[in-house]
Formats: structure tokens, sequence, C-alpha cells
């Protein structure tokens, strides 16, 4: 290779060109897919932002999986490899970035491309997303260069960027474009000069702070913020330090999964939701106790029930064998029981300490509203409605129940240590979602849309029991499970049975006007069984493989 | 129940369609240091992760302490100490912390015996195990598995990122003091001096097979290195029997043999040789020797 910018391309295209071809195709699919037949009928009702936010976003989002993705995949940094080479900072850092740069715009200008192709569209392009794109690429690899070796900064420094760089834009540019509304004109009539420019003058200075961060980490003066990190650890383990021994084996291993696997992080996450709820409320007039409150904790308490114990079961038992925790994990003298055990009980527990935090911030708001006189607010916030306060423990029993399945499954399914597996987890959201696409935007047949309603919900009950039955057969097959387990499991179903079909039943209201429901529920009430068997499958299908 | 440590009889193992295991048929006596030795990608550690029970058998059946590993990981593992190829170590924790995990999960541990081979490896409680060099990981990794005095010391690649002073002083003399207090080790490495210099009973695998599994003094009393010099140069040198190798040439050639040399003598002398050198051959020699003389056709077992 003759000249060193042609040698850095080359060496940057080949190490990124197939995730800058995923965020292209991956971008026009998100805005073609369900999209595309207003996309091809009338682009406008669309509307502008969204045709052209999503692919924007997907390139502005690309870009920095790509900064961050260095020969050190687990400490993104300028490459290192490049501070041998005799050239001087300036030019490194004018021509790396000038390639991240043109990555970003390479993502925008292919999802723009494909789009056109397939619908006709012609996306706004050069003097509004391509500036703002490359200010948003200068800032983002600027910070994550001045920031080497500090992971967690440096993510949350590229998405500020983000945000701020797309503020900036969507407040002074976006708007024109959106003014100007007429997309199959000329796309350099976007904006206004001024704008622009100061788009451009942002991105030099982006380029400024870049090469001072860079020069500081060349000559081995690295801005370490994981130096303060680690003072800071140190500090706290001098405090609580302790050689006690633990009281048992199974004490040690939930105090090391418990460390491992973040189990503070979803009580934390409920303290920082009630904490800037508590701020608002008491800053902000916007926000009133007596109408916010009861809808706050509402919300809150359903992300707990639906979304919590998803992510605590993706966190506490994500496993990949080859990676370093888990051959030591997998060697513990320990048996498959106790180890998959320890984990649920970490995941339980963590999801108790958030309805811990809930409950006093709810307590809080209670004893609030009570004060002021209004007692109805506080059975707002228990139900909705006070004529349905009788099955209140119906509802906290499905909702215990629902997280169980949700942690059972998800955590089961993760702790096989693949992949693939565990990303089954998704299908009953990616299957419906893309039902719903398919049969809204593409004017499927209305008797086929019929059909297809009529049979999904036995579908799904034949297919849980079929699926409990087969895990339980295995399991005992296997020796995983005792012999006894199918019938206690058998036992609980039945309860389940009563109280999830026969319950809801002797109200009809609940159940008027849905298809199937029995069918549906007598399947669905065999899932929170399925993770006593489907559990020690999964973990000894990892720890024995 | 049987008085092997480890008795393996039939063992097969495969990745797909590579055959990582084949026909391994194994038993270690206790108070025996078990050498396992093999080039890269050989199969030990896959054999050694089948001890632990972390593979689990296609064909053939696998013991230790007369359990399967599979079906008794908390016993059969609460009697082992292992150290792995990687040193995989929790990451987040402190020395210390990793101590004091460690501990609970073992009855017998030696708070004493941990301490000394704390201050031994010159090692910080308070550090943590991401900062930790190379050789201070893998002093951790054999602190812990050293520390409750396991009946079965399994070692993969021990001397891996370790110095050599450390190596030879500490290693060696942590290994023949586990076998002298009656313990059982087994130990990977295809760093041979060393396995020579600790190992009583010595494996050899080549491609997933066993090609040679017997004591230390057993192999060096059955194997003999040959100089041989013919009366014309030779193109290929003759076949002498139990002949595993041959280098040189055209007029002298050096034979790796698996016989005596009394029985060499008579077939020397019969094409005309005459043998100008004789001696022990290194397990090094014997390796390579037998891992050419399994990989190559019949008759293409000498070098020029």
């Amino acid at each position: 290779m003759r000249s060193i910018a042609l040698a850095m391309t080359w060496e940057y295209w080949h190490r990124n060109v197939r995730l800058i071809v995923g965020v292209i195709t991956t971008g026009a699919a998100l805005l073609i897919i369900p999209f595309g037949r207003e996309l091809l009928e009338n682009p406008i009702l669309t509307g502008v932002r969204v045709l052209h936010v999503i692919p924007l976003l997907t390139a502005m989002i690309g870009q920095v999986v790509v900064a961050l993705s260095t020969t050190h995949k687990d400490r993104p940094e300028f490459p290192q490899e490049l501070y041998t080479k005799p050239v001087s900072t300036v030019t490194l850092v004018a021509l790396r970035m000038a390639l991240g740069i043109s990555a970003a715009a390479g993502m925008y200008l292919g999802q723009a491309l494909l789009i056109w192709a397939a619908s006709g569209v012609a996306l706004p392009l050069w003097w509004g997303p391509l500036v703002a794109l490359a200010m948003t690429a200068a800032w983002t690899h600027a910070l994550i260069w001045s920031l080497p070796g500090c992971i967690l900064p440096q993510v949350i420094a590229a998405f500020l960027a983000i945000f701020l760089c797309v503020s900036y834009y969507g407040r002074h540019v976006a708007s024109l474009v959106e003014l100007g509304g007429d997309l199959s004109g000329p796309p350099t009539r976007m904006a206004r000069g001024l704008y622009g420019m100061g788009m451009v003058a942002l991105t030099g200075l982006a380029y400024a702070v870049a090469v001072v961060g860079v020069r500081f980490d060349r000559r081995g003066d690295r801005i370490s913020l994981a130096r303060v990190g680690a003072w800071i650890s140190d500090r706290i383990y001098a405090i609580r330090r302790t050689d006690r021994p633990f009281g048992s084996a199974r004490a040690a291993q939930f105090w090391c999964e418990w460390r491992q696997h973040w189990g503070l992080l979803l009580p934390l996450l409920n303290l920082l939701a009630l904490s800037m709820y508590a701020a608002l409320a008491m800053g902000t007039r916007k926000v009133s106790l007596e109408v916010d409150g009861p809808i706050f904790l509402q919300s809150l308490a359903f992300i707990n029930i639906v979304f919590y114990p998803i992510l605590v079961a993706m966190v506490v038992n994500t496993q990949e064998r080859g990676g370093s925790k888990d051959l030591f994990w997998a060697t513990r003298p320990a048996s498959d029981n106790m180890l998959l055990w320890v984990r649920l009980r970490v995941a339980i527990a963590s999801l108790l300490a958030s309805w811990g935090v809930w409950l006093a911030g709810a307590l809080v708001i209670w004893g609030l509203l009570w004060v002021t006189g209004q007692r109805y607010d506080v059975m707002n916030i228990v139900t909705p409605n006070l004529s349905r306060l009788r099955y209140f423990f119906f509802y906290a029993g499905l909702a215990a129940l629902a997280m169980w399945t949700a942690l059972g499954i998800v955590g089961s399914l993760h702790v096989t240590g693949r992949k693939l597996v565990a990303a089954l987890w998704l299908t009953p959201i990616v299957v419906p979602v893309a039902w719903n696409i398919l049969s809204r935007n593409y004017h499927l047949a209305a008797p086929l849309v019929a059909q297809v309603q009529a049979i999904t919900p036995w579908a799904i009950g034949i297919l849980c029991l079929a699926g409990t039955v087969l895990v339980y057969g295995v399991a005992v097959y296997k020796g995983r499970i005792s012999r006894w387990l199918p019938y206690a499991a058998f036992g609980v179903y039945l309860v389940l049975v009563l109280c999830q079909v026969v319950f809801p039943y002797s109200d009809k209201s609940l159940v008027e006007g849905k298809p199937n429901p029995i069918v549906l529920s007598l399947g669905l009430a065999a899932l929170p069984l399925v993770p006593l068997a489907l559990g020690p499958l999964a973990i000894a299908w990892n720890r024995h493989r | 129940m049987s008085a092997n440590v480890v008795e393996i009889q039939g063992l097969d193992r495969r990745f797909g369609k590579r055959t990582a295991l084949e026909g391994i048929d194994l038993a270690v006596h206790k108070g025996v240091v078990l050498g396992l030795v093999g080039a890269n990608g050989a199969g030990k550690t896959t054999l050694i992760k089948h001890i632990l029970g972390l593979l689990k058998a296609q064909t053939g059946t696998v013991r230790v302490f007369g359990l399967d590993p599979v079906r008794h990981p908390a016993e059969v593992l609460g009697r082992i100490g292992y150290l792995s190829e990687n040193r995989e170590l929790p990451e987040w924790m402190r020395v210390g912390e990793l101590l004091r995990y460690t501990q609970a999960f073992y009855p017998a541990w030696d708070t004493h015996y941990a301490q000394d081979l704390l201050t031994l490896f010159e090692l910080n409680r308070g550090q943590k195990i991401k900062t930790l060099s190379r050789g201070q990981r893998a002093q951790t990794a054999l602190l812990i598995a050293l520390a409750y005095r396991p009946d079965l010391l399994l070692l993969d690649e021990p001397s891996s990122g370790l110095d050599p002073v450390v190596r030879r002083d500490i290693l060696s003399a942590i290994i023949r003091t586990v076998a002298d207090e009656g313990r059982t080790v087994v130990f990977s490495s295809h760093l041979l001096d060393e396995v020579e210099r600790v190992a009583d009973v010595v494996v050899m695998i080549h491609e997933g097979r066993t090609v040679l599994k017997d004591s230390l003094d057993a192999i060096k009393a059955t194997h003999i290195r040959l100089t041989v010099r013919f009366p014309q140069p030779l193109t290929s040198p003759p076949s002498l029997p139990g002949v595993l190798s041959c280098t040189g040439g055209p007029q002298e050639w050096t034979y790796v043999c698996h016989n005596g040399l009394k029985d060499l003598q008579q077939e020397v002398d019969a094409v005309h040789g005459l043998v100008v050198d004789s001696a022990v051959p290194t397990l090094d020699e014997i390796f390579v020797s037998r891992a050419k003389g399994h990989t190559s056709p019949e008759g293409s077992l000498c070098d020029r």
C-alpha cells in the first residue's frame, strides 16, 4: 500500500465491514417491514420523523458500536498499534476520525439507498442528517479515545454525545425538514447554512478534543477513571473486610452469585425511579402526588412484574462456557441442583428487595395521601377499580406466578449456556409482533387472519401442555429430577387450574368475549411448573457437556 | 470398590467430526504422580474435563473414587484440587475473598497451610484477581487447589505462566510433597523435562489416542537410542526390530527403538552395521518417535 490513509482505510474496512452491512440492512428492515405498505402508498403518512429518524438513529448507534469495537473488545481505545507508526497524532486522529465519520455516513446512505430502491422514497441527505452524523461520530470518537480503559464512562459518554447532538439537530435542523416538507425535492435544501455551520464547528471542536486526548494516551498519561474506581473500591473493601468463614457452601455461593450478578441492580433501579419521582414531585408543579402518585406506583409495579423477572433472569443466569468465570463455577464441589437453586434464590431475593423498595415508596405516598385526607387515592394505588378490590389476592398471586414463571423459564434457558437456546425466550414476543406487522401492513386475507386468531389460543394452550409433559418426561428419563416430582407437580397443577380457570369463570365478566380462554388457561397454568424440571435439565446440559 | 483413584475404560469423545479421544483406558493408582503428555490439541485437557465431570463420556465409562463424576459432582469435586489451564478465577474477587469463598466448600480446608502458601507465593489478600500478573494468578489458583489437601490433585499445564524458578522449586516440590503424603497427582504438560523430573507414571496421548502408558522407569528401560555406522552410504537405512524412528544418514543413522540393546545387537550385525553409541533416550525423544511413528505411513519412519 502506497499511502498511510489507504492502509488505514483497508484495515478499518476489513475489521468493520460486517458490522456496517449489518447496521444498513437492520435499519432499512426496521423501516421497510413495518411501514412497507405506507411507504409505497403514502410516504407522508408515515411521517418525516419516522422516515429519517430511524435510519439516522440506527447509523448513530451503529457508529458507536464500531467506535467501541477496537482490538481489545473489553477495552475500547484508540488503536494502540497505530502509535508505533511514524505518523503525527494530528494526522492519525484526523484519518481515524474521518474513517469513523465515513462509516456513519455510509450506514445512513446505505439505508437511504435501500429504502429508495424498495419504495422510491428519497430520504434527506446532505446538509442535514449527514452533517449531524459527522458531528455525532466526531464527538463519540473524541470521548471514547479520551477516556481509554474505562468502558462504562466511555459508553455513557458516547450515548450522551448522541443525545446532545440529536437534541441540537432536532432543534435546529429537523424542524426545518418538516417545515420544508417536500421529500421529493433536492435534499440540499434541508437546512439553513447557519445551523449547518454550527454543526461543522462542533465537529471541529470534537477533533481538537480528540487530538488532546490521544496525545495524552500516546505518551502514557491516560486519564484513568478506572484508578479512581479502584481507589473507592479499595476503601470500601478496607471498611467491610471480614475473614470470618461462611456458615455453609450454600451461603458462600449465594454471596458470590449476588455480588457477581449484581443482585442489587433491580432494587437500586426501583430506588432510582422513586427518587426521580420524588425529586419531580417536590420540584415541579406539573407533578402532583394525588394524581400521579398512584399512576407512578402502578407503572413501577407493572415494570416489576413484567420486565424485572426477565431482566434478573438474564443477568443472574448468563452463562457462557469457555469464559473464565464459568469453568470456575462448573468445578465448584456442589450439586447441580444446589448451583441452580442458589441462582434462583439470588434472582428471587433481588426481586423481593425491589418490591421492598417499591413498598417503602408506596407507604410514603400512602402516608402522605392519608395525611392529606385522600383515602380514595390510597385504594386507587392497589387497584384502579374499587369494585375489584376483592380480587386483590387473586391478582397478587397471579403476579407472583407470572414473575416466577418468567424468571424460571428465562433463567433456565440462559443457564444452558447456549446463546441460541437462551434467545428462545424472545419467541413469545417476536412472533406476535411479526404477525401484527404482517397482518396490519400487508393486507392479509381476512379469513386467514380470523383463522389464525381462532387457532392461536388452542395452539398456545396445547403447546404449553405438551411442552411441560415433554420437559418432565426428559428430566425423569435423564434422572435429573426425582420420580415423585411429576406427581407433586400434577397436584399443584390441579390447584392452579382451579384458581386460574374456575375462579375467573365464577365471574363471567372476566372472560366474556375472549376466544377459547379455557384451553389457553389450562396450558398457561402448566407454565409455572416448567422451571422445576427445565432448570435441572438446563444446568446439567451446561455443566456436563 | 476399586482401589484406583481414577478408572477410565474405552472412553471416546467427538466434537462434531473431530475425534478428541478414542479408546482411552486409564487406571491411576493411589499415591501416584501421573504425567499426561501430548502436543497441544492432543486431548489432554479433554481427558481432564472428563475426570472432572465437565464432559460426559459419549462411549465408555469414567469413575473417580469409584463414582461417576457427572452423577456425583459434589462428592467427586470435593476431593479434587484442580488447576485449570487458563487459571479461571472470578475476576471481581480479591485474593482474600477468594480464599474465604473457597474455604466454605471444603471442610478439610487447612487455614495454616493456606496462610503458608500465601506467604510463600507473596500474595496480597487485598489485591483484586483481575490485577494479578499471569504468574500470581497461577499461584493463586494453585493455592486454592492445594489448601484443603485434596485426595487427587489435577493440574492442567501447571507450568504455563510460571517463571522457571517457581516452576522448578515450588511446583515440583509441591507435587512431590502431595505424592509423598500418599495423595494422587495427575498433571498434563507438554514440557517433557518437567514430566521426567516429577512423574512416576507417564501417559502419552497423540491425536486422542494413548500411544504409551507405563512407569517412567519401565519406559526408560524399554527404549534405547542407537547410533549405527554402515560401511557404505545408504539412501534409506535398514529396518531394525522395534524401531520407532531414525534420523541421520547417509552412513551414520540414529535409531530410537522399543527394544533392549542385546536383541538389537544381533540385528545390527546382520546388516553389517556397527553400534557407535547407545544411550537411554530422553522422554522428549521417545515422545517424538512415538508420535511420528503413529502418524507416518509404514516404512517412512526415517528422516534425513
